[in-house]
């Protein structure tokens, strides 16, 4: 099966006959929101129902799942109202988030996001599904590949592949007859990705890549919000409830910013709730173009850096193919084919290649019709930290995968044990800290004796395996990696123990976990609900919400399925007046 | 050398002749990986063709299905001989790098300034020195009187990496006339060609530190841009 995990929405495809598939979600829908609820009493809630019911819970609700993995504590702050979780990083490296009353690490969130995915795929065909091919954005360091790879595991995926976004969408661009030589851009709502590949009957070969996270369509959503939120407290002075505002905001920011894309103009109003007016604002196209210069300057610089990294003139290329939400964005095609000197190709459906790319990676792994071999390339250079700080590059970017390197150090003092290596990452031209690796056990000899041999290795996904020996008496060397973002290598080798052993569990049991979790959050969310609602309830919607939920609770620990199903669906329907009550009077309602 | 997976005796490859699996070898060179004669002239379009045929036969994706753990590693660590082999030998001073390596003479390499610039080395290096101090101080004027000087220097640097080329044919000629006949086999050639090549490829280098330099103290626009003066 195929992942194509993206910042703002997910899908799933996979190989039916000779082409694709894709995967729809319980109302039929193929683009699966990547948002996350979770509940105190371990109750979960994921893709759409949860992006729907976030107004009600936004300290529950994630949303843009993936890029809590290499997001910053800074840029979480700096998003206050917009991001309401307390955030912490544990460990030094990997984001902890409050969610559902509980500190949380981002990998457990992405990896419970990435079993909703999974139980989707599983419910929609009826069959168990153990392995996975997952789209990544090209700038995750090897570190965040790691974590992504453990997440998919943690998922209950046997064996995970992962695939650079412009990759797969290369792969889709070939289905449908593409060849020669192309540059692939996915932008999207987290990430920008490129690629240039050779297309060929039987490879496709990466011949350069690069990416960014600093380019991402969410940084408009976020402008926007903040401008209109703005202007809604010069209205109406302090404002309560922030974080509802803040979310309902975000929603309609994103609206906003494809309307102004597509007409040049558009026009956000906004009833406030008790009499206080309304909020209105007209932007218009040389807004958008104000907050879209710096990301234009961004992704011309990674233009530059693609091509020269290729060694390629603008117009060496055959074919420009673009993917991703931003691109429908007619400025920024525009930018991009005048970047690197080509007109973008026609009749491609830019929203879904990377997931059918994805699912004929799947295909050419199954020797599934495709004899197809693609040859990926290290998307971050790795180098090492020599005498006076000056860092050489031991694995250029853009290598073919997988490659390898030795290091040779040793020691300089008597009976030392232990020496640190500093290992850095260029995806621009800077490099910078990616991990440092504590070698120990070394045997006790004197200065500069010790021959430590470290390996660096990473493998077709981009991981990175390090290994370490002392070369003069063949001994294994002690190896501690501590990424700069990322996990340290105990704790993945901790995590990866304690994983559940593969079980051959029926997809019906996974059907029933999933509506545990959601009768769970459901539960949960409608006890916090009527506390803060106690004195707005009539006497009849109270009994009727608490006959309805220990129906639900009776249920919901049999195996009866569909009963479960019509449980809570009745509890909602039971509460839906109250819920609306409840977004009511937190917000606003929106106009247009 | 046997192979992992049926036992049977290795000739010197990266995959086993009979049952076709992938081989976990570190011990082959780098032409040897590639089944290539160790010959200097190679057309880039054959010796690619040889690293993608190997790669359609030993890359880790082809063993996916195989659900065995112990293929996968052998096969991630052919393709990754094989990625480094192709890497090594794919552009001709890499070529020239890797046989003076591969028999022991990379150590003995340094810059060194080749006979042609030999006078005019201290010049270069002293209008180099103002023309990148101007540029880093933003002194626009300094830089524009030392354009003209650079300039013809330039040419000279120029003649000197012509020149440069033509003792490098020289070289390949020597030593692929001495792979002669028996083409998988190193070549004898005399000591004198190690020391001519390895001279070479330190007046390569210089000349190639030079000429970066060059172009950039040619340039003004990319440090205003790099915002680095005021």
């Amino acid at each position: 099966m195929a992942f194509d995990f993206g910042t703002s929405a997910s899908r799933i495809a996979y190989a039916r006959g000779s082409g694709s598939a894709l995967v729809t979600d319980l109302a039929g829908d193929a683009r699966i929101p990547s948002v996350l609820a979770v509940s105190a009493g371990g109750g979960v809630l994921a893709g759409a129902q949860a992006r729907d019911r976030q107004m009600l819970h936004p300290e529950h609700t994630v949303l843009s799942i993936r890029s809590l993995l290499t997001a910053s504590l800074e840029e979480l702050g700096e998003r206050g109202a917009f991001f309401p979780h307390q955030i912490e990083t544990a460990s030094g490296s990997m984001l902890r988030i409050n969610a559902g009353g509980r500190m949380r690490s981002a990998i457990e969130l992405v990896a419970q996001y990435l079993a909703f995915l999974r139980r989707t795929a599983e419910i929609s065909l009826e069959r168990p599904v153990h392995s996975a091919v997952v789209t990544v954005p090209v700038c995750f360091s090897p570190f965040d590949r790691q974590v992504m790879r453990l997440a998919a595991r943690m998922a209950g995926f046997q064996r995970v592949r992962l695939i650079d976004e412009p990759t797969a969408t290369a792969l889709a661009w070939v289905a449908s007859g593409g060849r020669g030589r192309i540059a692939v851009c996915c932008w999207g709502a987290g990430y920008l990705s490129a690629s240039i590949l050779e297309l060929k009957t039987d490879l496709v070969k990466v011949i350069a890549t690069a990416g960014t996270k600093s380019a991402g369509g969410d940084l408009i959503d976020l402008q926007i919000a903040r401008d209109f939120m703005s202007r809604i407290r010069d209205q109406v002075g302090t404002l309560q409830h922030e974080a509802h505002v803040a979310r309902h905001l975000l929603g309609v920011a994103e609206s906003a910013k494809r309307v102004l894309a597509e007409r040049g103009k558009a026009e956000i109003s906004v009833q406030l709730a008790g009499g206080a007016g309304v909020v209105r604002h007209t932007y218009t196209a040389e807004d958008l173009k104000s907050w879209l210069a710096p990301l234009v300057a961004e992704a011309e610089q990674l233009c530059d850096r693609l091509l020269s990294d290729a060694g390629m003139l603008k117009g060496d290329i055959d074919t420009l193919v673009l993917a991703g939400g931003m691109t429908r964005i007619a400025d920024l095609s525009t930018h991009l084919s005048g970047f690197l000197g080509r007109s973008v190709a026609e009749g491609f459906n830019a929203e879904e290649a990377a997931v059918l790319g994805a699912c004929m990676r799947a295909r050419i792994l199954n020797r599934d019709g495709s004899d197809l071999l693609v040859l990926d390339a290290l998307p971050c250079g790795l180098g090492l930290e020599g005498a006076g700080g000056s860092v050489s590059a031991i694995l250029e970017r853009g290598i073919a995968l997988p490659a390898g390197k030795r290091d040779i150090y040793t020691t300089y003092l008597e009976r030392q044990t232990q020496v640190a290596v500093q290992l850095f990452g260029n995806e621009g031209l800077k490099w910078a800290p990616l991990a440092r690796i504590e070698l120990s056990q070394i045997p006790p000899m004197k200065a500069g004796i010790p021959a430590l041999e470290v390996s660096f290795e990473p493998d077709e996904d981009g991981i990175l395996e390090i290994s370490a020996n002392e070369t003069t008496r063949s001994k294994p060397l002690g190896l501690d990696v501590r990424p700069a973002r990322g996990l340290a290598s105990s704790v993945v080798e901790a995590m990866l123990e304690s994983l559940p052993a593969a079980k051959e569990s029926g997809f019906q049991e996974e059907l029933y976990l999933e509506l545990r979790q959601r009768s769970r959050f459901v539960l949960d969310t409608l006890r916090e609900l009527a506390r803060r609602s106690v004195g707005v309830m009539t006497r009849d919607e109270r009994q009727l919400i608490d006959k309805k939920s220990r129906e639900l609770e009776e249920v919901m620990e049999g195996a009866d399925f569909a009963e479960m199903r019509a449980c809570i669906q009745e509890l909602e329907e039971a509460a839906r007046p109250l819920m609306q009550r409840d977004i009511d009077t937190s917000l606003l309602s929106l106009l247009q | 050398m046997k192979c992992w997976n049926c036992q049977s005796a290795l000739d010197e490859a990266l995959l086993c002749a009979r049952c076709g699996m992938p081989q976990p070898t570190e011990f082959l060179g780098a032409f040897e990986v590639l089944g290539l004669a160790p010959r200097l002239n190679w057309d880039a379009a054959e010796l690619q063709r040889s690293y993608e045929q190997l790669a359609q036969k030993c890359h880790p994706d082809l063993f996916w299905a195989h659900m065995d753990e112990r293929v996968l590693t052998a096969a991630r660590r052919a393709m990754r001989t094989l990625n480094d082999a192709y890497r090594e030998l794919r552009d001709p001073i890499g070529r020239l790098r890797y046989v003076l390596a591969a028999t022991g003479h990379s150590r003995e390499l340094t810059r060194t300034v080749p006979d042609g610039l030999q006078e005019s080395a201290q010049i270069v290096d002293r209008v180099l020195r103002t023309v990148e101090k101007a540029r880093s101080s933003a002194d626009r004027e300094t830089w524009e009187a030392h354009q003209d000087h650079l300039a013809s220097l330039q040419v000279q640097v120029e003649k000197a990496q012509e020149h440069s080329e033509s003792v490098r044919a020289g070289l390949v000629v020597e030593w692929d006339n001495a792979v002669g006949n028996a083409p998988m086999a190193w070549p004898q050639v005399s000591d004198g060609w190690y020391e001519q090549a390895i001279r070479w490829l330190g007046e390569r280098e210089y000349l190639d530190a030079l000429t970066t330099r060059m172009h950039t103290g040619r340039d003004w626009q990319e440090v205003s841009e790099a915002g680095s003066v005021k």
